[in-house]
């Protein structure tokens, strides 16, 4: 008995399919809806053939951005991908393409770089090694007319709805523990700065500017984020919990740009069911399916594992590790995280920062000679507003200008910035030490001592 | 039981706390779509209204002038140029809708600068018509205000040798002529594309219709603009010439009106014109302006907005102009100038922007 309840608690056995295909084609009929909306919105253009100049991630410089023709066919495959991800169509192939296309125009550019896009594509690379083309798919389809098997059962491994809730539970956790902060609780910012944006609104818009509201809703917010994946794991408070996602999202959707965001969420918190949960919804509608008969799980002694899931754990472990590691790097560095916002990506930092910024470029030549550079002569609107509030977008763009100098045959250059900034809520401070040549400090994971502390938050 | 409803209720009551310790800009029911109104009407309108009056007094000059070529004629055509640029330049603060989209898209029509002195000068040589009617269909190098003035002045030669031009080539008062016409027809396209009996732009962005998607969208829209503007001055009007950006090389081809030497004008007028947005006040007439929005959010912080309005006037009003002369004889006014200017940028475009929670960028892509 005992060695059964592990083997259920390491995913093996098998489940009722129908929740892990209905993420399936929720996952894949969002993503494809996703790019749709890019093209039509004409942000493929806005975000990838506009730039005359692209900020790729450290160790990613070899990352290049595409022609036009070349952008939108890199979209258009991304939807096709997501297509077959949605109807289990060369399961593995569409995984693959779109894990790797979507995660090239990811990387294209820091400006364009988003949390929940980070989480499409570590579920993408998931739904890879997920075998979740096995039922309700083309594939099983195609399977089947070409061996002529029988129908198989609708069962698919445990493990994969294991690491989905593993994977989810984490992105909550991580958002929520990043808003255990001092301007999230104690300032209630930056939804404080966010909310007065709505105060137009019918009916509801005279609370907008109410500072109760923003202080209710970041407390909210963080209790929300720290503890739903124990709530919708909690068949009892399940329900409720899922309501509670539902308004959450839509709330947080309809006031704030943030995208599929809502919709994946949405989608991915019912990973937190039971297996087979679609079947309730089937019943209400009045076509019932029952629910399949489970083979038994691995009694003991426990199989030994062949090679290939041998492999496949050892994947997951270190993927898992990774999943932990990357968002605690951000307590490694000195100061305050969301100022200098070093290890700040890829760590569900989410919706913690309202800055607004100004950054002046001073080229100094080897005869003395100083140019102004004002990067709204070089970088797209929101690149600007990107690059003037991150450091190390900063020190990118005064590579750039060092390398555009040497390319132009106007050798060495000195690049210095007069940066300001003002941080959730608090006046502009300095940014950047204004006497550091930024085109001799190198890009590196080292802390930068080249960016100014944040003084403690005065009054209003 | 007890102890952790206990805890429960201080973890729910902190936020409560919070609020009430913190509530200082909680609750104040501005109308954004009011204030938009107001700065359509007690602004933006009134400036192009008096733009279209300037045009016509320019129309009417110039066809004296060339009716009675003399220093008078000139003197007053000159008069009634400086006039109409100043109610233009006061509208850049408010450069958007009909001035920049299309189909009307105005702005290159009326005031593409530096003005394009060789299309000019091939325009003049040419034999093509040079009526309101087929200038409407020629460059914008060929039209607009930078052209008059550069058909009106002569930084070297002065005004007999201007009027010596204008009596060598009937041609140049033809030309003149088509041009001021042209203008008044372009001024009285943005009075009916703003009028609310006309195209009602004004009520486009006061209820935050069409591109401007919502009204908070509209208003920093217009906050943007005022931003801009103030970037505008800092950079294109006196860091370009000033060789800010060329290695401190002087750039005088960059000067905006260096043939009327309007120069620092221009910069002042600009700066009136995003001013007169930010306080809602245009002459005597004060409606509602982004001041009032920002008194809601961050009270304190008009004043430094307004010393930095100030200090940036005072500075420009200091420099030994014309801008032209200034950019090599007084560097150390034009530094102080930029600085000024560039002051009044930081504190808008950071701490005001912050107040305002306006994310300074066009692109409305999804966040976070």
């Amino acid at each position: 008995m005992a060695r059964a309840a592990a083997a259920l608690a390491l995913g093996r056995g098998e489940v009722d399919a129908a929740s892990l295909v209905l993420f399936r084609i929720a996952f894949g009929a969002l993503m494809t809806a996703n790019v749709v909306r890019y093209e039509a919105m004409g942000w493929v253009d806005d975000l990838f053939v506009a730039p005359t100049l692209a900020f790729p991630y450290w160790g990613f410089e070899w990352v290049r951005p595409l022609p036009a023709p070349g952008i939108h066919a890199l979209f258009a495959l991304v939807a096709v991908a997501a297509l077959g991800i949605a109807l289990g169509a060369f399961y593995r192939l569409s995984c693959a393409v779109f894990f790797l296309a979507f995660t090239y125009i990811e990387l294209i550019d820091r400006t364009t770089y988003l949390n929940h896009y980070y989480l499409v594509s570590v579920l993408a690379a998931l739904l890879f090694f997920m075998p979740l083309h096995r039922v309700a798919s083309v594939d099983a389809w195609r399977r089947r007319r070409r061996t002529g098997e029988a129908k198989p059962l609708f069962v698919l491994p445990r493990w994969p709805l294991s690491v989905l809730r593993l994977q989810i539970g984490l992105v909550y956790v991580f958002a929520g523990l990043a808003k255990v902060h001092g301007d999230w609780l104690l300032a209630a910012e930056p939804l404080a700065t966010w909310l007065p944006r709505h105060t137009d609104l019918p009916l509801v818009g005279g609370l907008m500017d109410e500072r109760w509201l923003a202080y209710a809703m970041s407390w909210a917010g963080m209790l929300f984020d720290l503890t739903i994946p124990f709530w919708l794991s909690w068949r009892r408070s399940r329900a409720v919990a899922y309501a509670a996602v539902l308004a959450f999202h839509a709330v947080t959707g309809f006031l704030f740009p943030i995208g599929i965001f809502p919709w994946l969420m949405s989608a991915a918190a019912t990973v937190f069911f039971e297996p087979g949960w679609p079947r309730h919804f089937a019943r209400l509608v009045g076509r019932p399916r029952t629910a399949p008969a489970l083979p038994p799980t691995p009694g003991c002694p426990l199989r030994p594992l062949r090679p290939r899931q041998l492999f496949a754990r050892v994947v997951l472990g270190v993927h898992f590790a990774v999943q932990l590691l990357l968002p605690l790097r951000q307590h490694l560095y000195p100061g305050e995280r969301t100022w200098h916002e070093q290890g700040f990506r890829f760590a569900w930092n989410v919706m913690l920062v309202e800055k607004t910024a100004m950054v002046d470029f001073r080229v100094v030549d080897a005869a003395g000679g100083e140019t102004v550079v004002h990067p709204r002569e070089i970088l797209t609107p929101l690149q600007r507003r990107m690059m003037t509030t991150q450091p190390d977008m900063i020190l990118s763009f005064a590579h750039h200008l060092r390398d555009r100098w040497a390319a132009e045959g106007r050798g060495e250059v000195e690049v210095y910035v007069d940066a300001w900034c003002a941080l959730n809520g608090r006046r502009r401070q300095r940014f950047i030490d204004p006497e550091v040549d930024l085109a001799r400090v190198e890009a590196s994971l080292a802390p930068r001592d080249w960016v100014l502390p944040l003084a403690p938050r005065d009054g209003r | 039981m007890t102890t952790r409803f206990l805890r429960l209720s201080a973890l729910f009551a902190l936020p409560a706390l919070l609020a009430v310790s913190c509530g200082d800009t909680a609750g104040d029911d501005f109308d954004r779509s009011a204030m938009l109104r107001s700065i359509g009407e007690t602004v933006i309108l009134p400036t192009y209204r008096d733009f279209a009056a300037g045009a016509r007094a320019l129309d009417a000059a110039s066809a004296a002038f060339c009716a009675s070529p003399s220093a008078e004629t000139l003197d007053a055509t000159q008069q009634a140029f400086w006039d109409a640029k100043g109610f233009l330049k006061e509208a850049e603060a408010s450069a958007y809708g009909p001035h920049t989209d299309n189909p009307l898209r105005l702005g290159p029509r009326v005031d593409f600068w530096p003005a394009r002195t060789d299309s000019v000068d091939a325009l003049l040589a040419a034999e093509d018509a040079v009526d309101a009617e087929a200038l409407a269909s020629r460059g914008a190098g060929e039209v607009g205000l930078p052209a008059i003035g550069y058909l009106l002045h002569d930084p070297t030669g002065g005004d007999e040798a201007v009027l010596a031009a204008f009596e060598a080539d009937a041609r140049r008062c033809a030309y003149l002529e088509g041009l001021a016409a042209y203008l008044v027809e372009s001024a009285d396209a943005y009075v009916t594309a703003w009028d609310p009996s006309g195209g009602d732009h004004l009520g486009e962005l006061a209820e935050g219709r069409g591109l401007y998607v919502d009204v908070f969208r509209a208003a920093s829209h217009v906050f943007e603009q005022v931003l801009w503007t103030i970037e505008n001055v800092r950079e294109l009007k006196l860091g370009k010439p000033f060789g800010k950006r060329d290695g401190g090389v002087l750039q005088p081809g960059q000067l905006e009106a260096p043939y009327s030497g309007r120069s620092l004008q221009d910069a002042i007028d600009a700066l009136r014109g995003a001013e007169a947005v930010y306080l809602g006040r245009r002459g005597e007439v004060q409606g509602i302006g982004l001041r009032d929005w920002l008194l809601t959010r961050r009270p304190a912080l008009d004043a430094e907005v307004q010393a930095a309005f100030g200090d940036a006037y005072a500075a420009l009003e200091a420099v030994e102009g014309p801008l032209r002369q200034a950019i090599e004889s007084d560097a150390a006014g034009v530094e102080d100038a930029y600085q000024a200017v560039k002051e009044l940028q930081l504190v808008l475009s950071v701490d005001v922007a912050q107040a305002l929670a306006i994310t300074v960028t066009f692109n409305p892509t999804d966040g976070d």
